[in-house]
C-alpha cells in the first residue's frame, strides 16, 4: 500500500539553479572585466599596450575576483550562522568580527602601523580572531555554548568596539577619517593579487569545512535537541561552524573593510528563489554572494567619472528591491 | 593638510557660505584664539601675534606660536576656549563644525571664519581677520603676499603633469577647483586629473594608471615614502615623486608664495632632465 | 532488544530533575505510556534515553552496551525521538521532513538516495499522510503536522521510538485518531514506543503498559488496569475519580 518511490516528489535536480547562479556570476564577471573608470581598448590590450595591460591584469582582474571572493565569502558565512543560530536575523559580523576587524585597523592606524604596507590587514585579522575567541568563552557555560548568550555577546562586543574604534579616531594624529569610512564602507581599491589568492585560499577551505558538517548542520532547523537525537554532535558542530565562518569573514573584512547586506540578504534570498537545506545553500550562497558583489563594485567605480563610491551602499541598493520583488512573489 | 581632508570628507556638514557671527567684533579685540594654523599664521603676519592667547594644537608656525596655551584638534575644546575669556575665535570654514558657531553664540563671544579653498581667498581671509582685529596694515600685508605670489608665476614651454595625492589607500586627489590647483596653473604646470574632477575626491586606480602625471606630489606629513612606493608599483609608467612641506602648501596665508617657490624648484628641476 | 536504566539521574538544580531511575524496556514490542504531573520528570527521561541530555550519574545500556560506547549516528538509527512541539525555522515540504529522518544512515557528503526516499514514503504511508507529501508544513492542521513527524521518526525504521506529549495540542477527534495510528505503529513495525502523555484515558485504552511519575521519580511501572484505580489516582495524581465501565474498558471520570 506503500507510495512507489519513483513517483515521491523528490528535490529537483540542483544542477538547475547552480547553473543558474552561475551563469549569472559569469555575466557579472564579464561586466566587471569589460567597465571601469577607464575605457579599455581590447585592441591595445592585445596588441601588448602596457598600460592597458597593466589596468586590466593588475588593477580591474584582481578587484573583481576579489569582489566575487568576499561575496561567495559573506554569504556563506552569513548562511552558516543563520542555520546554526536558528536566527533569521543572523549576519557574518554578529559574533563581534567586525567590531574586532575594524578596533584592530583603527588601533594599526593611531599607531601608525597603518605606515607599514600590509600591517593593517594583518593587525585587522587578528583583531577578527581576539574578537572570535572573546566571544566564544563569554558564551560557553559547561561545555555547552549557548546561542542566545552568543548573539548578546557578540552585540556587545560590537559596540565595546565600536567605542575603542571612536576613541582611537579621535586621538590618532592625523584623525584619519579616509580610513574610518573606508572600513566601515568597504573598499576595494587597490587590489592586489595576493590578497586573491590568500581569500580564495581561505573561502575552498571554509567551504570544505562546511560542506563536511553540512549533513550536520542541517539537522539544527529541527532545533538542537532533536539534532542531538539524531546522533549530531551539536557542541562540535557549532565549534567548527562558528569559528570557519568567524575566522573567513573576519579575513575578508581584514581586506576589504565592511561590506555589509551580504551575508544577511543573499541567503535569503536565494532561500526564496530554491527551497532547499543548507547542503544546496551553500555553494548557491556563494555564487549569488559572488554575484550581488562584483555588481555592486562595477557600479561603485564607474558611476562617477574617474572616483568611487562605497561599495556598501549598492550591496544594499541592489540587494534589497531585488529581496522584496521576491518576497511578494512568494507569498 | 590631512586635517582639511577630515573636513572635506566629513563634508555633509561642511558649509560653503561664510559666517559672519553676531555679535560683531568689538574694538580692538586683545585676547584672541585662533583655531587653524593659516589663521595664525596671518595673525602673526599682521602684528598681532601678542594678541594671541591660545591657538589650536597644530599652529607650529612661528616660534612663538608653539608656547601659546593649545585648545584642541579636530574638536577644539569649548571650555578652555570660554576659559581664557576671548573676546574675538578666528577659524576656517571648512575647520569649523555648525556646533562651534551656535556654542560661541551662546557665550556671546564673536567668531569670525575665513574661506579656505583657494588662494584667492587668501587676499579675502587678510582683509577680514584685519577688519576683525583693526589692524591697521591689512592692505598692505595683503598686497605683500599678492606681489609675492606674482612672481612665481611662470610660464612653461612643456608644461609638467601634476597630481597631488593627500592619501594613496584609497587614492585621493587634489582637483581642478582647489587651492592645489591653482598653485599649479601659478607655477606653469597643469593638473593631472581630467577637467570632471573637483573638490578632493577619491581618485579611481584605473584612471591613476591609464594617465599618470609626470610629477606625483605629496604633503610629506601625511604621506609617507613607502606609502608612495607602494602606489607607483601599481604601474610601470616612469615618473617622480616629490614631497612638499606639508605646513606652506597647505596653510593659505602669508607662507603660500614659499610654496609656490617649492613648486617652482620641483618643476624647474623637472623641465631641464625633459 | 534490551534498553535499561540504573540509577541513571539528571539534576536541573533547585531539586528539579530526575532521581535515581531503574527502567527495563526488553524483548518484546510494546506501547508504553509515560505519565505524572507536570514537573515530575517526564521529559527528562525520555532525553536521558534518546541521548539527548547525558545522566549525572547511573548507567543507562542498550543491547548491553553502555551509551557512551554507542557511537551517536550508530544509536541514532535505533532509538528514536520526538520532542514536544517541533518547530523547524525554515518552511519545508513534509516528504524534505520525513526524509531527514534518514539522516543517521548518511555518510559526511551524502545525499539521500532511493532506498532512503521509499522508507520515507513507506513511512508516510502508515501514518496516513501519503497524500501530505508536497504540502508545506506551515500549510497543515496540527494533526496533519503531527503524523508528519511522526512519520520522520519512522522512516528510520527504530527500534525504540520516545515521543515527548504527541497528543497534546491536539483535537479530540485527532487525539484518538494518533492514539490508535501509535498502536498501529507497535503491531506492525514490532517497535517499542514510549510516549509522555497527559490524558490518562487514552493512553490507558491503547497501551500495554503505564509509567506513572512523581517527582522526578518512577511511582508505578503497570498494566492500564493496575493504574487506572480510583485509589492510584488519589495518592498520585491528586485526583478524585470513579471508575465506569464503558465498551470493555475503565474508564476514570472525575468525582464531582
Amino acid at each position: 500500500m506503500g507510495t512507489d518511490a519513483l513517483t515521491l516528489p523528490r528535490p529537483r535536480p540542483l544542477a538547475v539553479p547552480l547553473a543558474a547562479f552561475a551563469l549569472a556570476l559569469l555575466i557579472a564577471l564579464a561586466l566587471g572585466i569589460t567597465f571601469g573608470a577607464t575605457s579599455l581598448s581590447w585592441r591595445a590590450l592585445a596588441a601588448g599596450d602596457e598600460t592597458a595591460r597593466q589596468i586590466l591584469l593588475l588593477i580591474r582582474l584582481p578587484r573583481v575576483l576579489l569582489a566575487a571572493i568576499v561575496g561567495a565569502t559573506l554569504a556563506v558565512a552569513g548562511v552558516t550562522f543563520q542555520t546554526l543560530l536558528r536566527n533569521p536575523l543572523a549576519d557574518p559580523f554578529i559574533l563581534g568580527v567586525s567590531g574586532g576587524a575594524a578596533a584592530g585597523a583603527a588601533i594599526a592606524t593611531a599607531t601608525r602601523l597603518s605606515l607599514i604596507p600590509g600591517a593593517v590587514p594583518i593587525v585587522s585579522f587578528l583583531g577578527a580572531c581576539a574578537a572570535i575567541g572573546a566571544v566564544l568563552v563569554l558564551a560557553r557555560r559547561r561545555d555547552y555554548t549557548d546561542p542566545t548568550r552568543l548573539l548578546l555577546s557578540g552585540l556587545v562586543l560590537n559596540a565595546f568596539f565600536s567605542a575603542i574604534i571612536l576613541i582611537s579616531f579621535s586621538l590618532s594624529r592625523q584623525s584619519d577619517l579616509t580610513a574610518a569610512l573606508r572600513w566601515m564602507m568597504g573598499s576595494l581599491f587597490g587590489t592586489t593579487w595576493l590578497e586573491v589568492g590568500a581569500m580564495a585560499v581561505l573561502l575552498i577551505v571554509a567551504m570544505v569545512v562546511l560542506a563536511a558538517i553540512a549533513n550536520d548542520v542541517r539537522m539544527f532547523v529541527f532545533g538542537e535537541d532533536d539534532a542531538r537525537s539524531r546522533g549530531v554532535d551539536v557542541e562540535r558542530v557549532k565549534l567548527i561552524g562558528f569559528i570557519t565562518a568567524s575566522i573567513v569573514t573576519g579575513a575578508a573584512v581584514a581586506v576589504s573593510g565592511i561590506i555589509g547586506f551580504v551575508g544577511l540578504l543573499v541567503p535569503h534570498i536565494v532561500r526564496l528563489i530554491v527551497r532547499r537545506d543548507i547542503r544546496a545553500l551553500l555553494p548557491l550562497c556563494a555564487l549569488g554572494g559572488a554575484t550581488l558583489l562584483v555588481f555592486a563594485d562595477v557600479l561603485s567605480r564607474t558611476l562617477t567619472p574617474s572616483s568611487e563610491l562605497p561599495i556598501g551602499a549598492f550591496t544594499a541598493l541592489l540587494g534589497v528591491p531585488f529581496f522584496i520583488s521576491l518576497l511578494r512573489k512568494s507569498r | 593638510m590631512s586635517r582639511r581632508i577630515v573636513f572635506v570628507l566629513a563634508a555633509l556638514l561642511a558649509f560653503s557660505c561664510e559666517r559672519a557671527a553676531p555679535p560683531p567684533p568689538r574694538a580692538a579685540a586683545k585676547r584672541i584664539v585662533s583655531l587653524a594654523p593659516s589663521v595664525t599664521e596671518i595673525v602673526y603676519a599682521l602684528g598681532a601675534g601678542d594678541m594671541l592667547v591660545a591657538t589650536d594644537d597644530f599652529s607650529d608656525f612661528p616660534e612663538a606660536a608653539k608656547r601659546l596655551p593649545k585648545v584642541g584638534g579636530v574638536q577644539p575644546n569649548l571650555e578652555q576656549i570660554v576659559a581664557l575669556k576671548p573676546n574675538l575665535v578666528l577659524s576656517t570654514v571648512i575647520g569649523s563644525s555648525p556646533n562651534l558657531a551656535k556654542a560661541l553664540n551662546a557665550v556671546r563671544i564673536p567668531l569670525v571664519s575665513v574661506r579656505h579653498d583657494r588662494v584667492s581667498d587668501i587676499r579675502v581671509a587678510i582683509a577680514r581677520i584685519g577688519a576683525a582685529i583693526e589692524a591697521k596694515d591689512a592692505a598692505s600685508v595683503a598686497a605683500d603676499v599678492e606681489r609675492r605670489l606674482e612672481a612665481q608665476k611662470r610660464t612653461r614651454t612643456k608644461k609638467p603633469r601634476v597630481l597631488v595625492a593627500v592619501w594613496t589607500d584609497p587614492l585621493f586627489v587634489g582637483g581642478r577647483d582647489t587651492f592645489a590647483n591653482d598653485l599649479f596653473e601659478l607655477t606653469g604646470a597643469e593638473n593631472a586629473v581630467p577637467p570632471s574632477v573637483t573638490g578632493w575626491p577619491q581618485y579611481s586606480l584605473e584612471s591613476f594608471v591609464a594617465n599618470p602625471p609626470d610629477i606625483l606630489i605629496y604633503p610629506d606629513h601625511s604621506v609617507t615614502r613607502a606609502q608612495i612606493d607602494k602606489l607607483i608599483a601599481r604601474t610601470s609608467a616612469k615618473f617622480e615623486a616629490v614631497p612638499i612641506d606639508e605646513n606652506r602648501f597647505t596653510r593659505l596665508g602669508p607662507r603660500t608664495p614659499e610654496a609656490a617657490a617649492l613648486l617652482n624648484e620641483i618643476f624647474d628641476r623637472w623641465e631641464r632632465t625633459h | 532488544m534490551t534498553l535499561t536504566m540504573r540509577g541513571a539521574a539528571y539534576d536541573y538544580g533547585e531539586g528539579r530533575g530526575l532521581r535515581a531511575t531503574d527502567l527495563t524496556l526488553a524483548d518484546a514490542p510494546q506501547l508504553i505510556a509515560l505519565t505524572g504531573p507536570n514537573g515530575s520528570g517526564k521529559s527528562t527521561l525520555l532525553k536521558l534515553l534518546a541521548r539527548v541530555a547525558a545522566p549525572s550519574s547511573g548507567e543507562i545500556a542498550f543491547e548491553g552496551k553502555r551509551l557512551r560506547e554507542w557511537p551517536a549516528k550508530e544509536y541514532a538509527k535505533r532509538i528514536a525521538y520526538l520532542p514536544q512541539d517541533p518547530d523547524p525555522s525554515f518552511p519545508m515540504r513534509a516528504i524534505d521532513v520525513v526524509v531527514s529522518g534518514r539522516a543517521p544512515f548518511l555518510g559526511r557528503f551524502e545525499w539521500e538516495g532511493d532506498s532512503d526516499y521509499e522508507h520515507a514514503a513507506n513511512a508516510l504511508a502508515m501514518c496516513d499522510a501519503a497524500h501530505l507529501a508536497e504540502r508545506y508544513l506551515d500549510e497543515m492542521s496540527g494533526g496533519e503536522r503531527k503524523r508528519v513527524f511522526l512519520a520522520r521518526v519512522l522512516a528510520a525504521q527504530p527500534k525504540v521510538i520516545l515521543l515527548d506529549e504527541p497528543l497534546s495540542a491536539l483535537d479530540i477527534s485527532h487525539v484518538q485518531q494518533f492514539s490508535a495510528l501509535l498502536r498501529d505503529v507497535v503491531d506492525r513495525t514490532a517497535s517499542t514506543v514510549v510516549f509522555a502523555s497527559h490524558d490518562l484515558n487514552w493512553a490507558a485504552a491503547y497501551c500495554d503498559r503505564m509509567l506513572v511519575m512523581q517527582e522526578g521519580r518512577i511511582a508505578l511501572d503497570a498494566s492500564p488496569r493496575e493504574v487506572m484505580q480510583p485509589d492510584v489516582m488519589r495518592t498520585l495524581f491528586g485526583f478524585d475519580a470513579q471508575a465506569v465501565e464503558a465498551n470493555g474498558r475503565t474508564w476514570l471520570v472525575p468525582r464531582v
